[in-house]
């Protein structure tokens, strides 16, 4: 059953096939969590969207139409969906910073070498979340979840070429925001 | 290739998706561009911590509150929505209206030809704006009321259905 492609097993679960579902949720479990946790850096609220993306897909499975879009694309458009909700809902609560607009000089200074070896993770990942929303998960979607660009550019619905300058101006701005000068260095 | 155009392409140099003649284009330009040459290995740090840093793991408590969850869900409530996705929603009561008036005028067609009834002196007594007003109410019960009724109903999943 492992085997199984993801439209063979989504194919099953039509059919009422229950050990399907546990497979698709083994295999997509901790993408989408890990997905929602680079994104709102709330463990907590990335485990509540993980959990509601899995259940609204096979709650609607049945209008799922393979030839529309893979399972994966599927997936990770309702995720993206309730992210973007879960935004919506700390912005109204002022819970959430704004989005940082990242204006990148024209003469970007390199990494220093010395700070470049010792790029902490936790660092990256806060800075991660100051990234536009949209270059965000672009780059997620794309690096960390390895889909291809047309995929994410039916997950974020926009051109496959817009979504590759977002993933551009993401690295971009992430490089620049771990300067020396932006890390306190 | 400029070093603007360079770095638009790096994040596919670095994932390896670009064509032979792309690639072998940057490479000429890496070659021979000292400051692209630093960019890329910032950038090829940078999407290396991206990519290899440990993938959240669900814990035990969020996987059995999935599992838990899961298993309400009826995946026979998911083939009807299916279904009724296939037939717009109000189709029956669309086809339900269609056949009352169906049997109606047939019902009226048959008294007519059996004799028990004459039509043409029952429009003969029928003003024109009470024709008017029954052919009004007639499309009214065949139209709207089936919009009026579905309307009503509960969205059949979460996310097709926009008020």
């Amino acid at each position: 059953m492992n085997l199984l492609s993801d439209e063979e097993l989504i194919a099953r679960c039509k059919n009422g096939d229950r050990r399907a579902i546990d497979v698709l949720v083994v295999r997509y479990h901790g993408n989408l969590l890990d997905f929602a946790l680079r994104q709102l850096s709330d463990r907590d609220a990335a485990a509540d969207i993980a959990q509601a993306a899995l259940i609204r897909a096979f709650e609607s499975v049945a209008s799922y139409n393979p030839v529309r879009a893979t399972f994966r694309t599927w997936l990770y458009t309702i995720a993206m969906n309730l992210i973007r909700e879960d935004f919506r809902k700390r912005l109204r609560r002022n819970e959430a910073s704004l989005d940082i607009v990242m204006e990148i000089a024209d003469e970007g200074v390199s990494i220093e070498d010395e700070v470049a070896d010792h790029i902490e993770s936790e660092e990256l990942w806060s800075n991660v979340c100051r990234l536009r929303e949209e270059h965000r998960s672009a780059l997620l979607l794309r690096f960390r979840q390895g889909l291809s660009y047309d995929e994410i550019a039916d997950v974020m619905g926009a051109p496959s070429g817009t979504v590759k300058s977002w993933v551009h101006y993401a690295l971009r701005s992430l490089k620049k925001l771990l300067e020396p000068t932006n890390c306190g260095g | 290739m400029d070093c603007r155009e360079f770095e638009s392409k790096l994040p596919e140099l670095i994932l390896g998706d670009l064509g032979a003649d792309d690639h072998a284009i940057c490479w000429a330009h890496l070659d021979m561009c000292s400051s692209c040459a630093k960019i890329y290995v910032d950038y090829q740090l940078l999407a290396g911590v991206i990519s290899n840093s440990p993938m959240a793991e669900p814990s035990q408590s969020e996987s059995i509150a999935l599992a838990s969850a899961l298993s309400d869900i009826r995946l026979g409530q998911a083939e009807k929505a299916s279904l009724a996705r296939q037939n717009p929603r109000g189709f029956g009561e669309f086809v339900a209206a269609s056949l009352a008036v169906f049997m109606l005028v047939t019902t009226l067609l048959m008294l007519q030809i059996r004799g028990a009834i004459d039509i043409r002196v029952a429009f003969n007594g029928l003003g024109a704006l009470n024709m008017l007003a029954a052919f009004v109410v007639l499309v009214f019960i065949t139209s709207f009321v089936p919009i009026l009724i579905t309307a009503r109903r509960q969205p059949l999943n979460g996310m097709t259905f926009r008020r």
